[in-house]
């Protein structure tokens, strides 16, 4: 990239950061108890306490919380936690093949597909629970759009790869629907977000424990599959400016073996690839865990890292736990 | 120019540009009305300067750089994180470079940041911005350089992600 264009790129970010400012109402309203007279400070406290309250009360969730198939019995505040968001329709000959999460709850995500390749259409939904300082509705860089009456915005992703989006918020919450390798995804992804609705559901747990590595920017958990009694869960990590980390359990013993090296008291099997493709690692190491299979995967960011990385993936796999993996009846199910 | 007359002409942009400098609306906004309520309190002699816009951004910069060690620590922007969390989350890492970009310079150190923001947001000069940040005009063009040169490799390593698939 030419410096004119790094540098028109970076004066276009900028300009997006920018926009993203806040009105002047709050700071105003913080001068203005300073020109009157003292006594309506306390007034002017209680009011702006009564304001922040009316502002917490969760109005957008009862709005969310009416998609179809959703009652509103299921949607009160203590059953919160046992929902889980499912698309009510995905393009036909797509199936549930993953489901995942942040590991403290933040966000969780399902994918849908029509083969489990890399690239097969594929459509994903994601929910985020947001914080205060989470942008919390559309910005006025995108293409406006309306879901089920909720303000969102559409992302044209012009990166090569087909990727679209949908975002909306609504409440607490803010929805994403994304695909990739759909033609004409528009219609496609509108009509899948407004098919979404909350179900009962245990959020997506995973018993693996991963050590603490140096680097670690943020991981995640999910359950992938093409069928129930063929479950592999994961964990994940993302190392700062270096690449992820997986740790996966599978039911059944992978079909390259490798090198065998040490590790976990026994043999393991370790190998490495050339980086034909960044959504597959570049080394992997395999150690049978009595029955099941643990298998730990190192992705770099740079595919033209060739640093091995044995050590840290020995490090991992003999430190992980794992329990039993969670049961997935939704893998390779319809809506 | 009064004090009123002067928010109403100049709030919006110090948002703006303090929402450039902590990546986050909701420091941004804090940092400003901070800054707003100390400016008020002192109008009689700021109003008298010759550029009090210019003043009142310096005081923001100010506040940026100082806000770390009395508030809470500014941290990676929460959206720019969020989208990089969306888009690493189904294992393919399809971010775009405004992201990219943006996430890095949440990244970046304090002082190199505000080089990169004054530089390349408010289209201040070398002269201008070591005024601003009160170091010499070589550590200037070292701040920006080097952030410049993260970016710049945060970018390319996206690219080269990207041009693999």
């Amino acid at each position: 990239m030419r410096t004119d264009e790094f540098e028109g790129l970076l004066r276009d970010a900028l300009d997006h950061q920018a926009a993203q400012a806040p009105s002047g109402a709050r700071v105003l309203a913080a001068l203005a108890p300073r020109s009157r007279r003292r006594w309506w400070i306390p007034v002017g406290g209680v009011v702006a306490a009564a304001l922040v309250g009316i502002a917490m009360l969760p109005t957008g969730e009862q709005n969310q919380q009416v998609a179809p198939g959703t009652s509103l019995g299921v949607t009160s505040p203590a059953a919160a936690g046992q929902l889980v968001w499912e698309p009510a329709w995905v393009p036909p000959g797509m199936v549930e093949r993953e489901r995942s999460a942040g590991p403290d709850g933040p966000w969780s995500a399902s994918k849908w597909s029509s083969g489990s390749a890399t690239t097969a259409p594929q459509v994903n939904v994601m929910v985020t629970e947001l914080s205060q300082d989470d942008q919390m509705g559309p910005d006025a860089s995108r293409e406006q759009v309306v879901v089920n009456g909720h303000p969102g915005q559409w992302y044209d992703n012009d990166n090569g790869h087909d990727e679209y989006m949908i975002a909306w918020w609504t409440g607490s919450k803010r929805f994403t629907v994304t695909s990739y390798a759909i033609p004409e995804p528009r219609p496609v992804l509108l009509r899948v977000a407004e098919s979404l609705r909350a179900a009962v559901g245990e959020p997506v747990q995973v018993p693996i424990t991963m050590p603490e590595l140096p680097g670690t920017v943020h991981g995640w958990v999910g359950v992938r599959g093409d069928q129930p009694d063929q479950a592999v869960m994961f964990s994940q990590v993302y190392l700062d400016r270096v690449g992820t980390v997986r740790a996966e359990v599978r039911p059944e013993r992978p079909s390259t073996e490798g090198t065998r090296v040490p590790v976990r008291g026994g043999d393991g099997w370790w190998y490495r690839v050339g980086a034909a493709d960044p959504n597959e690692p570049t080394e992997v190491l395999m150690a049978d865990l009595g029955g099941r299979w643990l298998v730990v995967s190192f992705a770099p960011y740079d595919p033209h890292d060739a640093t091995e990385r044995l050590d840290l993936l020995t490090t991992v796999a003999n430190s992980v736990t794992a329990g039993s993996t969670p049961a997935a009846p939704w893998l390779g199910r319809t809506p | 120019m009064t004090f009123d007359e002067f928010l109403a002409h100049r709030l919006d942009g110090l948002l703006r540009y303090a929402t450039t400098l902590t990546c986050d609306p909701h420091q941004a906004q804090d940092i400003v009305q901070e800054v707003v309520l100390r400016a008020q309190q002192r109008w009689g002699r700021i109003g008298q300067v010759e550029q009090p816009g210019a003043y009142v951004t310096k005081m923001v910069t100010n506040e940026f750089l100082s806000w770390r060690r009395r508030r809470r620590d500014i941290s990676i922007a929460p959206q720019a994180m969020g989208q990089l969390g969306a888009a690493t989350a189904d294992h393919a890492s399809r971010v775009d470079d405004r992201q990219v970009l943006l996430a890095g310079i949440a990244q970046l150190p304090r002082k190199q940041r505000a080089a990169v923001v004054l530089r390349y947001y408010l289209n201040r000069t070398d002269d201008q911005i070591a005024d601003e940040l009160g170091c010499s005009i070589g550590t200037v063009r070292s701040h920006v350089s080097r952030a410049v040169a993260t970016l710049r490799a945060g970018l390319t390593s996206i690219e080269r992600v990207e041009e693999v698939r």
